[in-house]
């Protein structure tokens, strides 16, 4: 029996009754990444443990809707390191907002018509970062240099270093990085088809002939080995961008001793980051968990 | 139902990391625990996951989940931990057969709570991982890098 539209759409709405809390992990980005990241894992292993253990599953069905999930978890691991991203731009621009006045937030850009939408916001760096997205390993440089700059400066600090001179390993992860934004791409917009277009961009990224129009169909060890690059990644990452955000900081203090207590700024940092920091000779002090 | 309410033993995390270091050199990973789960990248190799339970250094809750239960909260060692220790296949009742299928039924795994939590998590060794890495590292022998 059809139903009636008025009764769809309370349908609808009701869906975003139906939420839970944040964990308390999400309070640091990267406490937020390692939760997350583990239970999609978990959640992998969880159903194609007890999908293996049934008996009589057709085996070519039961391997078709692996396929799908292992495509699903693709896309919301990548969705996960995008998150990270975006959240430890906004934890930086908190913890030097107030001492800056030079034009580097000027990269965030919110838009007039979506004023309404930032009023709730608990805080600076989320209203600038919410609405970007952070799938371009250059674009996210290039933010990361500007944030984290000293003052009325273009900034040096590259996250992600890709030059001739730099080391294989980096250069070998902002190229890996590309490939997992472009395989973000296909599956979200083209819901996994690898289009002639995409093909010829993982043609290039790779440097072999990618086929197309085909299926991305990645596998479980696929799942694996992504979850490990994106988690080497977000270590990586979160260490670097620490260590310079506390650089940063001893700066500003350097040029303004009074601006704040360094043991209880180098506290907040490191307790933001996971890692020991220090900041103006003062090294931070990761509580306990 | 969670840990605390039922059978169970007290253990430091200290003596699980040295129960876990005997063990070999499986990976290992928690499933729903805010606490370590939020800290350190998992799946990761065994030293990974003892050496920050060292770090931790504090009480936890392991479920007494044999046949015939005795745990009232007594502390334990990690001598202990042998006769705790569960697989995913028997939680399920699967077949040998079934077993056969999945590593991840093969693996072992004890539930745990931290004191004065309600909230159950899981010790659990992921065979399915390990055998990935191990597979990776054939490879790279194989073809010499």
């Amino acid at each position: 029996m059809a139903r009636s539209r008025l009764s769809t759409l309370q349908k609808v709405k009701a869906i975003l009754r139906h939420v839970a809390p944040l964990p308390p992990e999400a309070r640091t980005a990267i406490g937020h990444y390692w939760r997350s990241a583990i239970d999609q894992q978990n959640m992998l292993n969880y159903v194609r443990g007890h999908l293996l253990g049934v008996r009589n599953l057709r085996a070519s069905v039961r391997d078709d809707y692996l396929s799908d999930l292992y495509a699903m978890l693709m896309l919301q691991a990548i969705e996960t390191l995008e998150r990270y991203f975006k959240e430890v731009a906004a934890v930086c621009i908190d913890f030097i907002g107030r001492y800056i006045i030079d034009d580097r937030f000027d990269t965030f850009r919110i838009q007039g018509s979506s004023f309404a939408a930032h009023f709730g916001t608990d805080t600076l760096g989320r209203a600038l970062c919410e609405s970007s997205t952070w799938l371009d390993t250059t674009t996210i440089n290039s933010r990361f240099r500007a944030i984290l700059s000293d003052s009325f400066e273009d900034g040096k600090f590259v996250l992600f270093p890709n030059g001739r001179k730099d080391p294989p390993a980096d250069r070998e992860r902002f190229e890996c990085l590309e490939i997992v934004w472009q395989l973000r791409h296909t599956q979200v917009h083209n819901v996994g088809v690898i289009t002639q277009s995409d093909a010829i961009k993982f043609h290039l990224m790779i440097r072999e002939p990618v086929e197309s129009p085909r299926l991305l169909v990645p596998t479980r060890d696929d799942i694996g080995h992504l979850k490990q690059f994106m988690d080497e990644t977000a270590e990586i990452a979160n260490q670097r961008i620490g260590t310079r955000l506390a650089e940063l900081l001893t700066t500003i203090h350097a040029g303004y001793p009074t601006l704040f207590a360094p043991q209880d700024m180098a506290d907040r940092v490191t307790n933001a980051f996971g890692v020991v920091l220090s900041v103006a000779g003062a090294t931070g002090v990761l509580l306990p968990p | 139902m969670s840990v605390s309410n039922e059978p169970h033993f007290v253990i430091s995390t200290n003596d699980v990391a040295t129960w876990l270091e005997r063990q070999g050199d499986e990976w290992w990973t928690v499933e729903l625990d805010p606490i370590i789960g939020s800290r350190i990248p998992l799946p990761g190799p065994m030293e990974r996951l003892a050496k920050f339970l060292r770090y931790l250094n504090r009480p936890m809750l392991i479920l007494d989940r044999r046949p015939a239960p005795t745990g009232k909260g007594e502390v334990i060692g990690s001598d202990d931990l042998d006769e705790l220790v569960s697989y995913i296949g028997d939680e399920h009742n699967l077949s040998a057969e079934a077993r056969k299928q999945s590593l991840w039924t093969q693996s072992r795994f004890f539930d745990c709570s931290w004191p004065n939590s309600t909230d159950d998590w899981r010790l659990r060794e992921d065979l399915d991982t390990t055998e990935m890495i191990r597979a990776d590292e054939r490879e790279s022998v194989e073809e010499g890098v």
